[in-house]
């Protein structure tokens, strides 16, 4: 079964920007480096990646990840590369990914984060020669959960911005006191 | 279902997908190249580093709120405990300061006697560990130091306890330094009861390190105090590293395995002392091959007169 899909006016750039800036904020909170937090940005990516893939492209997503390396102070270009893999297999899945249930999106989103983050791992264990850590299983999953919840979250947004009542239930101008 | 309700251009649609993924790969290789093996890079970073400076200050805010509000509201008797303590410890310190300025001048007097180069006794600032950062597999923070102050790359960085680490990238105001734990960071070390040296390196991820390249015949203990070496002229020699917590004694052509607990808990004190090499005239450690024993820690005089190398431990029965 189809689950209702917005009908609405395509959302503005600065909703997207904004969107990214908070996922941005949020993965630059100082969390505790050992925890699997996961990844807000990556999350973000792929949700416009799949909703937007014609707008939102490898672009955004490999200059994010620059600023993510520089923020975490790791070789520059793994995060570039981890979101132009994770953006890449967003769009190929564009098309099927809004048909399934929550459930069904988690099992496809799993497997994309997993790569992503393994991507990293390999690009880390062949430079410095560190092996992955037990972040690499758990935290594509709190992703891909987080992901389910993160794009309820954006299309409730956008459905309230697209209602068209929207315009009717706003607040009649106040008639200038005298 | 597609959010945007224009249609899809119908005849310049672009590169396709997989073109574009090729491009962002080898664009994100060739970054990583030119970041490891060029310093083309460097500037990105700090350009970068600059922008999100005030962001990544302005979310340690409200964490900086909660730490000064739970200063403020210690209780009195807490404080008067912590002032008592630490006036007991400034009055031991004051008798070694004592000590150790005696010492140094003597030190010169006789230095200057042989005609030897004066060890100079290099420069330090003082920061503050401002947080560290999230990277699973490696083990570093950041402080509220940077090239505005004086660090440059490769300055060791320690605590009222001992070693904590080393700076590993200085930015104009902050600079990243790499803990004793990180598995990328290997200090000279010394172990003044048994007068071993070896080289740490830490675990990467538990708060601990490996002493590696150890004499096979030494016996080493639980609970033995390792100490710098001052052999690679970065650290002073004799500055407090960790103490051993486990041995696993060594298999046959193989060196035992020694974990040890840094002495200087991150966690715990938010101050650091960053020496500055650039700032002095040398390292201290540098003019001194052999690392003068530790008073504290009551070694014989022999233990550091006749240090055992790696070389001398394979060739040893």
């Amino acid at each position: 079964m189809r689950p209702p899909t917005i009908i609405g006016r395509a959302p503005s750039l600065r909703f997207i920007a904004g969107t990214m800036a908070a996922a941005l904020v949020f993965n630059f909170l100082p969390w505790a480096p050992n925890w699997p937090v996961p990844d807000m940005l990556a999350i973000v990516l792929v949700f416009w990646n799949i909703f937007l893939p014609s707008r939102i492209g490898l672009a955004p997503a490999w200059l994010l990840g620059l600023v993510m390396d520089v923020h975490q102070g790791v070789l520059l270009g793994q995060h570039a590369l981890a979101y132009s893999i994770l953006s890449y297999g967003a769009i190929t899945l564009h098309r099927r990914i809004p048909d399934f249930q929550a459930w069904g999106q988690v099992a496809h989103l799993y497997p994309l984060f997993l790569v992503s983050l393994a991507s990293v791992f390999a690009v880390r264990w062949m430079v410095e020669g560190l092996g992955p850590d037990s972040s690499l299983f758990i935290q594509p999953a709190a992703e891909a959960l987080l992901w389910v919840f993160i794009s309820r979250m954006i299309q409730l947004v956008l459905q309230r911005k697209s209602r068209p009542g929207r315009m009717r239930a706003r607040k009649p101008v106040s008639p200038v006191k005298t | 279902m597609a959010l945007s309700q224009s249609p899809p251009a119908f005849f310049r649609q672009g590169l396709s997908a997989r073109i574009k993924l090729a491009i962002a790969l080898t664009a994100a290789v060739a970054v990583m190249q030119l970041d490891r093996r060029f310093e083309i890079a460097s500037p990105l970073r700090l350009g970068v580093s600059v922008i999100l400076y005030p962001v990544s200050e302005a979310l340690l805010l409200p964490r900086d709120f909660a730490y000064w509000a739970g200063e403020r509201l210690q209780s009195v008797s807490q404080l008067a405990n912590e002032v008592e303590r630490l006036r007991d410890q400034e009055t031991s310190n004051a008798q070694s300061l004592l000590l150790a300025n005696q010492l140094r001048s003597d030190n010169e007097n006789l230095r200057n006697l042989l005609n030897l180069k004066s060890s100079a006794f290099p420069e330090s600032k003082a920061g503050e560990i401002r947080a560290s950062l999230k990277d699973g597999l490696a083990r570093k923070v950041l402080i509220n130091l940077g090239h505005d102050q004086g660090l440059s790359v490769g300055d060791p960085v320690i605590n009222s306890d001992g070693v904590v680490g080393q700076v590993s990238r200085v930015f104009p105001l902050t600079a990243e330094i790499r803990l004793l734990s990180d598995e990328q960071l290997f200090v000279p070390i010394f172990l003044p009861r048994s007068g071993v040296r070896g080289i740490t390196q830490g675990n990467g991820q538990a708060d601990e390190f490996r002493v590696r390249y150890v004499n096979l015949a030494a016996e080493l203990e639980e609970g033995d105090t390792i100490v710098t070496s001052g052999l690679d002229g970065l650290y002073p020699a004799g500055l407090a590293v960790g103490r051993v917590s486990v041995v696993v004694p060594a298999a046959q052509g193989q060196f035992p395995t020694v974990i040890a607990i840094p002495t200087a808990s991150v966690a715990r004190y938010k101050e650091v002392l960053v020496i500055l090499r650039n700032g002095g005239t040398g390292p201290a450690g540098l003019a001194s091959s052999a690392p003068p024993a530790p008073v504290a820690s009551g070694s014989s005089p022999a233990s550091s007169a006749n240090p055992s190398t790696p070389e001398a431990a394979i060739q040893r029965p």
